[in-house]
């Protein structure tokens, strides 16, 4: 559920930004929150754009628990392939440039 | 398979602790930004922190050392989540410190009451706020209208606002 809270999210922002018309070259995008969720989490590996996937290395050290259920496992299946779909149609793309993280500091 | 751009090569790293720093106009500027998720009083149960006395769960004792906490950052902006108690503590003592509040939703909605909510306090002085938007983040269940894991408690928001800098402009 926060997973898909987090690309959602992104996408509302995304969305927000581009209709600020004339101030999408300027505006600073700073992103606050605990997200209610923890730093090696999936919400977190969806700010920083990891490829979701039972084998991949994740730089936020995030991986699926070996115990987690496969209807959850398809859910997070279905949500990343939603994301992708969402960022191949440029649908977060107004937010490039304006993600700075603190997240290499904690 | 060819990827989409990640997120994490549009991000730039900050070169300070909790501290971003951006250019606007010719001038760098230096931002100070909290968040702090000051536990909602409501929550602040044996229940859910049994490490916990009952003096440090006490609101009477936790809440002017989470103002004072605010007002040692010297931070100009602050995200604050599970803020209850707002009318009778929070509202008064942020504008005491010269902060300006946004907050998330309040009260019931859809039937359920909310326990706590979000909110943005942003330095009078030092910003202007020029919009503000909700996000409702328990529409995301539209996209899953067959799953009952997407039905969400009251009151599950996210907030952008455009804060302008009065200084730098």
């Amino acid at each position: 559920m926060k997973f898909a809270q987090a690309v959602f999210f992104l996408e509302k922002a995304a969305k927000y930004l581009s209709e600020s018309k004339g101030m999408q070259e300027s505006l600073p995008f700073i992103c606050g929150g605990d997200f209610n969720s923890l730093p090696v989490s999936s919400v977190l590996s969806v700010f920083y754009g990891e490829d979701f996937g039972d084998d991949s290395k994740q730089p936020s050290a995030w991986s699926l628990p070996e115990s987690i259920p496969q209807a959850r496992l398809d859910l997070y299946k279905q949500i990343d392939q939603m994301r992708m779909r969402k960022a191949k149609n440029d649908m977060f793309s107004p937010l490039a440039g304006h993600l700075r993280s603190a997240y290499d500091k904690f | 398979m060819n990827h989409p751009p990640r997120f994490r090569d549009l991000v730039t790293p900050i070169d300070v602790n909790q501290k971003c720093s951006f250019i606007s106009s010719s001038h760098p500027v230096l931002i100070h930004v909290m968040s702090y998720n000051v536990l909602a009083d409501q929550l602040a149960t044996p229940d859910f922190h049994p490490l916990q006395t009952s003096q440090e769960l006490d609101f009477a004792f936790r809440a002017p050392r989470i103002i004072e906490e605010i007002r040692q950052s010297g931070a100009s902006l602050v995200f604050l989540q599970e803020l209850d108690r707002i009318d009778d503590f929070y509202d008064e003592k942020l504008k005491s410190l010269g902060f300006s509040v946004v907050y998330g939703q309040r009260g019931s909605q859809d039937g359920k009451k909310a326990k706590h909510t979000i909110a943005i306090a942003y330095q009078s002085s030092e910003w202007l706020l020029i919009d503000q938007e909700l996000i409702d983040l328990g529409e995301v269940k539209k996209w899953f209208l067959n799953n009952d894991a997407f039905e969400l408690g009251a009151n599950r928001n996210a907030m952008l606002c455009i804060l302008q800098h009065r200084e730098s402009n």
